[in-house]
């Protein structure tokens, strides 16, 4: 009965040693939030201003697409439109293809990702390299990232210096980070002076000037922006701001959200083309149309891509990025996979929560995201399982009393059969790694009746648990 | 139909959820220190000079690029003039990218400087000056002590009431990435160091 | 104060030593403790499983049950999370009756200070005690205050906290991270045994580390989960529900 994420968890993580590596990461960037945001004093009053700029632009989002549109274009860049990601890819590589280009320096997108955009290049004969050290990382790894701002959270240092050994050619058994980063740097130096285009993503754009926003603390995506003569910066559509005026408040938020540091080493504002240069900025729909039209659900386009909700979380903890199967993991990528994917495995992903909760009390933009969980719960029930006759006969039990305290009863009778592990106990998920709690006894309610009866021995408190002597 | 009609026509069909813009941000008041900004530059991995007199500008400079070790130094040409005297050697605006790579230090002026989090706005118009201030191994940026702001809201309105939306990039320290186990490591791709000269007579 | 008991299903099947300790606390503060043999389940199993057409037969029962109680006391914060906050978007019909009936449930520790202002029940237990705090009593009924809300500045404990306080000879401890989740989770538990079982570990590794001999929760189901691991690898401290800790007096 145990759902994909669970036999996901166990290939992504395989080790407890994996688990533990991988639950202290990103424990610890949960505590460098929480002490960054403790030092805001207004911050409730931020996370309302910022909530509420986004349920306005969402809210007349067409207005601001064209708005953006014509400003843009007025500064000379090119506005490409994309319904899905062929498109989006397809844009893309014509502008490259047109221009001749075989080497592209690309900075972090977790849109690409999503489109697939590198493989698809790749295929037809352009060099793409990831730029941003954890993208890189994974990129030589031949693998996903599997945090959206830490892509490589889930490698040790011992990994990445046997890979660099394998593939920049690093010395055999270094694995100190300072020193491997410089090696990536030389590397990747020699590759963005002799890249022909940069491809960027885009963390915020505004409706009321044209443009965008671009947040790294590598200085990876301004190499990429400034370098080269071509500029493709691909974003959603829902990246919208109606202002620059607006944008302060999100900056404050997103990397104290995501690392604790108090903004970006980068935030970088570009408006249109440099002298000489080409800026193509395509937007992406890919689904993000059809959710705005969802009412229950809508309110996760308001996302900015922090991962605060991935760091708190106690599933992400333990199972990793890569066991979501998909680009955007945690809390946040249970709540789009039913909107951006139709099989079966996206419609469990809402059950892959405790609902404790956390998730959206870190959200700086006051996304519901526990509640829309049980909201996709509600449309699919059980993950789409044929299990929901037994939740009818359970209901029917339940609401019965008299039935229920048969039924009960008999549970009773079976605790030591339903205690141990036998093909077909309906007790084994529970057994997988618990036992049972030992026999309770009889149930409260026949105690109670007993008991003010007249007796009223108290002797019923000490036969569980309670015995601290 | 073509895709953007598509997507226009599907945003437009959404059911209407029109929420009120909420207007300007007022944020606490607070004034902008040297001290607070010079303490979210540490914290940001780059460190603060001064505040120093108009003066001493010049020999401030060249002692900071001086303890960065031996190297080329350029000057940002529109802070060439203002420094008076010297072997300043300006930027070379129409340099090809691989020259640039070979700064070892880039000064150049910053134009609002934000006390919450140690970040400089500095414009980027001119394409070489951009390409050098991510390619040059160490970077100075000298800042008027008048012109810090408590907050990113008061920065972004002082620095975009005289200027156009354009280009430009707000630094916060050094070049940086945690991404091998969390280790902080300055210097990913661009500056290895962030110095922020002040110059002025504002509190210190 | 007369007061009605909720004694959710699976306490009253499975823990049932919980339910009596609760209505000694109770008797002792000076209530008149009620019991509807009528009640059974609050309906979260449903809510959380997405069977919304179950959780309703099942809520609207509940409603009946106690729409007329002044106060209805249940010893698990889940459950009232579900009445109090989870009844409003089932769609029951009568809005007034949801509203009402949820804000007079309350969880133990919360009756016993928010309404009686009584944190001191006359209790004496002499171990350590780790708190193992309940999500939805964190952060749905605000028992406590959940370590990610910075922005709340209030930092006098919550009703959990104070009633364990409040226990004569009691060294309270909590521990780190201070509320992470335990990985129970109710269906959960079942559809992830993998990555509930490592939350789990995890939990129970934390709470070993305070040194405490017992782990205490407004929750059993935290609790059976916690000791149902703990039975397992034969470690961690021994749970025991905050009830039977509040009538652990002197006498005994």
């Amino acid at each position: 009965m145990s759902l994909p994420l669970d036999r996901a968890a166990r290939v992504a993580l395989p080790t407890t040693e994996s688990v533990q590596h991988h639950e202290t990461a990103v424990a610890d960037l949960r505590r460098r939030r929480d002490d960054a945001l403790a030092r805001v004093p207004d911050l409730q009053a931020l996370r309302e201003h910022a909530a509420a700029i986004k349920g306005h632009t969402l809210g007349d989002l067409g207005t601001y697409l064209e708005r953006f549109e014509e400003q843009a274009r007025a500064a000379g860049a090119v506005v490409h439109w994309a319904d899905d990601a062929p498109a989006h890819n397809r844009i893309v590589h014509d502008l490259l293809a047109e221009r001749g280009v075989h080497r592209v320096a690309k900075s972090k997108s977790m849109l690409t990702e999503e489109c697939g955009l590198n493989p698809y290049l790749e295929a037809r004969g352009i060099e793409v390299v990831d730029t941003d050290l954890g993208e890189r990382i994974v990129q030589l790894e031949g693998e996903a990232p599997s945090h959206i701002v830490i892509p490589a959270i889930h490698r040790r240092r011992q990994e990445i210096g046997a890979l660099f050994h394998r593939t920049v050619g690093s010395p055999e058994g270094e694995h100190d980070p300072v020193v491997l980063t410089e090696i990536a740097r030389q590397d990747l130096r020699r590759r963005f002076l002799s890249a022909e285009a940069g491809i960027t993503g885009v963390n915020f754009a505004i409706a009321e000037t044209g443009s965008l926003v671009v947040c790294t603390n590598e200085g990876n995506a301004d190499l990429g922006m400034h370098l080269p003569s071509i500029h493709i910066a691909c974003m959603g559509i829902e990246k919208l701001l109606p202002r620059l005026e607006d944008l302060p408040a999100f900056l404050r938020l997103l990397a104290r959200s995501a690392t604790g540091q108090a903004i970006t080493a980068y935030t970088t504002v570009v408006t249109g083309p440099r002298p000489g240069g080409e800026l193509h900025i395509v937007l992406v729909d890919n689904g993000r149309s059809r959710l705005l039209a969802d009412p229950e659900q809508r309110g996760a386009l308001a996302c900015i891509r922090c991962g605060a909700c991935l760091n708190t979380c106690p599933v992400y903890r333990r199972t990793g990025g890569h066991a979501y199967n998909q680009t955007v993991p945690g809390p946040i990528g249970a709540v789009l996979a039913p909107a951006f994917r139709s099989d079966r495995e996206a419609s469990t992903l809402p059950f892959a929560s405790t609902l404790c909760g956390s998730c959206s009390a870190v959200c700086p933009v006051g996304i519901d995201l526990h509640g829309q969980l049980l909201a996709w719960r509600a449309r699919a029930p059980f993950g789409g399982g044929r299990i929901r006759w037994v939740a009818r006969l359970g209901a029917e039990v339940l609401a019965r009393p008299r039935l229920y305290r048969l039924v009960g009863g008999l549970a009773r009778l079976a605790w030591p059969l339903l205690s141990r592990r036998w093909p077909g106990n309906p007790a084994n998920a529970w057994l997988e790694g618990r036992e049972l709690p030992p026999h309770p006894g009889a149930s409260f309610r026949s105690r109670f009746r007993l008991w003010s009866q007249g007796s009223r021995s108290r002797e019923g408190s000490r036969s569980r648990g309670g015995s601290g002597e | 139909m073509s895709d953007r009609a598509r997507i226009l026509d599907s945003i437009r069909r959404a059911p209407a959820a029109r929420l009120a813009h909420p207007g300007s941000y007022e944020s606490p008041a607070v004034s902008p220190s040297w001290a607070a900004f010079a303490a979210g530059l540490r914290a940001a991995g780059g460190e603060s000079h001064g505040p120093i007199a108009r003066a001493v500008l010049s020999e401030t400079i060249a002692s900071v690029c001086r303890s960065r070790g031996d190297g080329p130094v350029r000057i940002d040409p529109a802070l060439v003039s203002e420094l008076g005297p010297g072997e300043w050697v300006p930027l070379d605006l129409e340099a090809a990218p691989e020259a640039l790579a070979d700064i070892h230090v880039l000064v150049s002026r910053g134009c609002v400087g934000v006390a919450e989090n140690g970040a400089v706005a500095v414009p980027i118009v001119e394409p070489a000056l951009a390409r050098a201030l991510f390619l040059c191994q160490h970077l100075v940026l000298v800042l008027e002590v008048e012109r810090l702001e408590a907050d990113l809201h008061g920065g972004f309105a002082r620095f975009w009431s005289t200027e156009p939306a354009g280009r430009t990039v707000w630094i916060s320290g050094p070049s940086k990435t945690a991404d091998i186990e969390q280790t902080l490591v300055l210097g990913a791709h661009g500056p290895r160091t962030l110095a922020v000269i002040g110059v002025g007579d504002r509190d210190a | 104060m007369d007061v009605a008991l909720f004694i959710p299903c699976y306490v009253d099947q499975l823990a049932p030593s919980v339910g009596i300790a609760t209505v000694e606390v109770l008797e002792r503060v000076g209530c008149r403790v009620r019991y509807d043999p009528g009640q059974t389940c609050c309906g979260q199993p449903f809510v959380t499983a997405g069977e919304w057409s179950q959780a309703r037969r099942l809520a609207r029962r509940y409603l009946d049950r106690f729409a007329g109680a002044d106060a209805v006391v249940c010893p698990s914060a889940s459950c009232v999370a579900t009445v109090r906050r989870r009844y409003a978007e089932l769609s029951l019909g009568d809005t007034r009756v949801v509203k009402e009936v949820g804000a007079r449930t309350y969880e133990l520790s919360e009756f016993l200070v928010r309404v009686l202002n009584r944190p001191d029940v006359g209790a004496r237990f002499p171990y350590r005690v780790a708190l193992l705090q309940s999500c939805h009593g964190l952060r749905e009924l605000h028992l406590g205050h959940p370590s990610e809300a910075v922005e709340i500045e209030d930092s006098a404990p919550g009703p959990t906290e104070a009633v364990l306080r409040a226990v004569r000879d009691l060294e309270l401890v909590l521990p780190d991270p201070p509320d992470e989740c335990c990985g129970f989770g109710g269906l959960f538990s079942v559809q992830f045994p993998e990555i509930s079982t490592r939350i789990g570990r995890s939990r129970l590794v934390a709470l070993a580390a305070t040194g405490a001999s017992h782990v205490t929760s407004t929750d059993a189901s935290c609790l059976f989960h916690l000791e149902g691991l703990g039975r397992r690898a034969a470690f961690g401290p021994r749970p025991i529900h905050l009830a039977e800790i509040l009538a652990w007096s002197e006498e005994r």
